[in-house]
């Protein structure tokens, strides 16, 4: 088993910035190996994290914040939301006749 | 892509019948596409998306069901559909519903004035839409096509 752990901390009057690099190997007696790699940034007002992590079920990343993806994004499987965005795919207006209309001849 | 305005035969307004297709009362260049149901004017926000529209009228006629629907987008015709059914009373009451669908590509993104238009050809009488009819306009992105 390896690990490193980087800390690094600021805080003036109560307030207090923090980021955290984390990595690790570990093989254990049954010959699993996990490995991992975590990066936290923490300003006091939302938390920014980057992990990675691979063991014997696979491979897998984790994001938390907000983010941007500058370039193009191929996503080879399939996305799953609750929610996206208002007009990210569609834009609709629906009209309705309040009242009966005659419309005569010619 | 816009599609030609049909020609009635016993329709001069349409060019039929020998007539000079002078129309009148309707748009599209004197083509008589007759009352407008909805009008609206739909801003586009991307060029490489399709609209697609749905236009939805439950009608009762007097007599016979005898009409035409349009949906224009600019003045340009995209879609039309046609009834002539010639019922067998005088006063038959006809009635039923239509849905005309348009999907199309190719427009410029920006201000679209998109109107759904009934002409009635049934001399006998009024055609009435009523009320709840409805027309949905959606601009479908390259996300969604």
């Amino acid at each position: 088993m390896t690990q490193s752990v980087t800390d690094l901390r600021s805080a003036y009057n109560g307030t207090v910035a923090t980021v955290q690099q984390q990595a690790g190997t570990l093989v254990d007696l049954a010959g699993k190996a996990t490995a991992y790699v975590r990066l936290l940034a923490d300003g006091g007002n939302g938390v920014a994290r980057l992990s990675l992590w691979s063991d014997q079920f696979g491979g897998a990343w984790e994001l938390i914040g907000d983010g941007r993806i500058g370039g193009n994004l191929v996503v080879d499987g399939t996305i799953t939301s609750t929610k996206m965005g208002a007009s990210s795919v569609q834009q609709a207006m629906f009209l309705t006749l309040p009242g009966s209309m005659s419309i005569p001849y010619g | 892509m816009a599609i030609p305005y049909p020609v009635y035969e016993d329709d001069p307004s349409t060019g039929g019948g020998g007539g000079t297709g002078s129309g009148g009362g309707g748009s599209g260049g004197g083509y008589v596409i007759g009352t407008t149901i909805f009008q609206a004017t739909f801003n586009k926000a991307e060029a490489n998306s399709a609209l697609r529209i749905l236009a939805y009228a439950s009608l009762q006629s007097p007599d016979d069901l005898q009409f035409a629907g349009y949906i224009t987008i600019d003045g340009a015709l995209y879609q039309t559909g046609s009834v002539n059914i010639v019922l067998d009373l005088q006063r038959s009451n006809g009635s039923m519903p239509i849905t005309l669908p348009a999907f199309v590509t190719g427009l410029a993104a920006g201000n679209h004035t998109i109107i759904f238009s009934i002409r009635n050809l049934e001399p006998d009488g009024a055609l009435t839409v009523l009320a709840g009819s409805t027309m949905e306009i959606t601009e479908l992105k390259r996300a969604a096509v």
